[in-house]
């Protein structure tokens, strides 16, 4: 049985994307941070795994790898609230500023991370652009009686259990009930005792760490360069769009409908309108517009004043945002 | 050796262009609050006009039938660039005419969508609106695709002497920023300003003191974008050739920079982190120029440093370098003029600041 390859690209492209851009619309909805550094920790993920194997020259495991990616990640999204966007927050900036803080401290990570490549490349003679990490991986693996790559059933298998888990982790411990409190009501919250710093501080964690897992998913089947954070975010806040910033479901959704139209209708696009591959980010903005034109989301992004012609949405207070 | 002239040219009609896209972005952020993150799609569709406009016009007066993307064309340009002065010069009026109109409406289409949602979501429409707007001239024939547009031909393509061409166009691009900094300086100081300040403070109470929040905002992109256009076409026929990869979303954080260096809702602040800015721009690539095979290139030294500059200056001193000021309305100008002018009553003043600052109390 031949499976088709852009059935077997969606598939891949639904866990890389969601890894990606779950984390995405949790770190929105909890500290309304739009965060645009997050391009960063899929980067960081991604290579971590490969400057680990070029430096040692050996074939990395990948349950070394994974881990490796998680913590990379999480820790320098950790920094990166620490140092900028807590204090911020402390001070009750409003949402520009943080997001343009956001957009400052993507900048400084990825030109320094950028200066670091070009170190290192220079320095073991090797070519770390346009790579993929060296992973301890067979090829085919045979499951009864059918070949199946091992790669996708790794990537498969790993988005689902980490998702999975932050499920569990979301609805299940009192911590991400907690999580969850300062994400509906901050002001219920904090009343209630839930101290809103070690709550953000873990939901960085676990975003930085989740992104960097999607990064490293990603560069299990396609060669990645530093810009690779870059070259994503659109497609990422496109899926955290559809779920409208707010839900994690929905922007499951999203990056199923996202990884769907540049996988499969890009090639009927191609195939009966003569519209050529390298339009393929189009699809995504023409989703996130369309989302935009006909369902605004609510809440979220602000926007007050002209959603009154929207029946039936709560006006949220000013001081949520 | 350096050259002094080459330098301080180069150097002041970089910051003459950038410091235009700085006011037009400190109009839309530090002004009315519209965090527009995508102001190097209208200075792209600015320059590309420039150099379709300008390319065509020539060709088709002197009769050639190239393509304007093709090396025909760029040799035939190279000859016929400096032969007419008056055409020159109406070429690159109209050019910035019609760079404004096409940018600006552009911008009025774009703010439909946009001002519809909050600052958040109007940031990443606009980002993404910018980064299309690239791909689709990569892939865009009539103005030469990923190669883009070449052989440009400038206003003063008739001066034999290269550094008196430099210094022409200096002295054009500064009185084009003087123009638009005079627009500004009297637009913020104006009732409507003071109105675009009350949008930045408080959408929702403008909105119920009667203010067309939208309509307003729409306006404002107009008039932004179109300049931005202007500053594009400068770059344009500064440069002689534009292309789709020079106008990336890193051109538009530069210009961020600049406004939150300089600081937000004074247009003086944006010329100061214009300067700041470019002059670090150009030594980078001069750097690049005169020390090659560094360790760390030093684009990377100067992005990082662009990077940090926003985090601190956020952090430490949000207001920038420049604080905004109150607005210099007719009354004011009449209690400054009482106050302050003259050299008597700033020696009182000075006198009577003294001594209440002896006195431990504060003046005023």
């Amino acid at each position: 049985m031949e499976i088709p390859v852009e059935l077997l690209n969606t598939i891949w492209y639904i866990c890389v994307y969601s890894l990606m851009a779950i984390p995405l619309t949790l770190s929105y909805r909890i500290s309304k941070v739009l965060n645009f550094a997050h391009g960063v920790y899929v980067t960081l993920g991604a290579y971590t795994a490969i400057l680990m194997s070029a430096a040692f020259g050996v074939k990395l495991s990948p349950f070394l790898a994974v881990p490796a990616a998680f913590l990379v990640g999480a820790s320098i999204s950790v920094l990166t609230d620490m140092m900028v966007f807590s204090p911020l927050i402390r001070r009750e900036s409003n949402p520009v500023t943080l997001m343009i803080a956001s957009m400052g401290a993507w900048i400084f990570i990825k030109n320094a991370f950028y200066a670091l490549v070009d170190i290192l490349q220079k320095r073991w003679m090797t070519s770390l652009f346009y790579t993929s990490p060296n992973i301890d991986l067979p090829a085919q693996v045979a499951i009864a009686g059918v070949e199946l790559n091992t790669r996708l059933l790794f990537v498969v298998s790993l988005s689902a259990i980490s998702l999975f888990l932050l499920g569990y982790f979301l609805t299940k411990t009192r911590l991400g009930m907690a999580l969850r409190a300062i994400a509906d009501n901050l002001d219920l919250a904090q009343i209630s005792g839930i101290s809103r710093e070690r709550v953000m501080l873990i939901t960085w964690l676990v975003s930085g760490g989740l992104a960097a897992l999607g990064g490293f998913a990603l560069s299990l089947f396609t060669y990645v360069s530093p810009e690779l954070g870059d070259q994503m975010i659109l497609q990422v806040f496109a899926c955290s769009v559809i779920g409208g910033l707010t839900s994690i479901p929905l922007t499951f959704v999203g990056a199923v409908i996202i990884s769907s139209s540049e996988n499969i209708l890009i090639v009927f696009l191609y195939r009966y309108l003569g519209i050529e591959l390298s339009f393929r980010p189009f699809l995504s903005f023409f989703a996130l517009l369309s989302v935009i034109l006909i369902r605004p989301p609510a809440g979220a992004g602000g926007g007050l004043p002209y959603r009154f012609h929207l029946r039936g949405l709560s006006i949220q207070k000013k001081s949520d945002s | 050796m350096v050259d002094v002239v080459s330098f301080l040219s180069s150097w002041l009609t970089l910051f003459g262009i950038y410091a235009i896209l700085a006011l037009c972005l400190d109009m839309e952020v530090g002004y009315t609050g519209m965090a527009n993150t995508g102001l190097v799609s209208f200075f792209g569709i600015g320059s590309f006009v420039a150099g379709y406009i300008s390319l065509t016009v020539f060709l088709s007066f002197f009769g050639y039938s190239y393509p304007i993307y093709s090396l025909d064309a760029v040799i035939a340009i190279g000859k016929i660039s400096g032969s007419n002065p008056f055409l020159s010069i109406g070429v690159f009026l109209m050019s910035l005419v019609v760079a404004f109109v096409v940018s600006g409406t552009v911008g009025y289409l774009v703010s439909y969508p946009t001002l519809r949602v909050g600052p958040a979501f109007l940031g990443i429409t606009i980002l993404s609106f910018g980064e299309m707007l690239r791909i689709f001239m990569k892939h865009f024939t009539p103005t030469g695709g990923s190669y883009g547009l070449l052989g440009i031909p400038g206003p003063f393509g008739w001066v034999s002497e290269p550094s008196v061409k430099a210094v022409l166009f200096l002295a054009l691009t500064l009185a084009i920023l003087a123009t638009v900094y005079l627009y500004f300086q009297t637009l913020s100081n104006s009732p409507y300003g003071r109105m675009l300040r009350s949008i930045r403070e408080d959408e929702v109470a403008s909105l119920c003191m009667g203010k067309p929040v939208p309509r307003i905002k729409a306006q404002l992109l107009f008039v932004g974008s179109g300049i931005s256009g202007i500053a594009g076409s400068l770059l344009a026929f500064y440069q002689g050739s534009v292309s789709p990869d020079m106008f990336t979303t890193a051109v538009t954080f530069e210009v961020w920079s600049m406004v939150i260096l300089g600081g937000r809702g004074n247009n003086r602040g944006a010329l100061v982190g214009a300067a700041i800015i470019s002059l670090l721009g150009w030594s980078s690539s001069a750097l690049n120029f005169y020390l090659p095979g560094l360790v760390v290139d030093p684009n990377y030294i100067r992005w990082m440093l662009m990077g940090a500059v926003i985090v601190i200056i956020l952090l430490y001193q949000p207001k920038g370098l420049v604080p905004e000021k109150p607005v210099q309305t007719k009354a004011w100008s009449l209690f400054e003029t009482k106050e302050e002018k003259g050299i008597l009553r700033k020696a009182e003043t000075a006198v009577k600041r003294a001594f209440s600052w002896l006195a431990g109390r504060s003046y005023k």
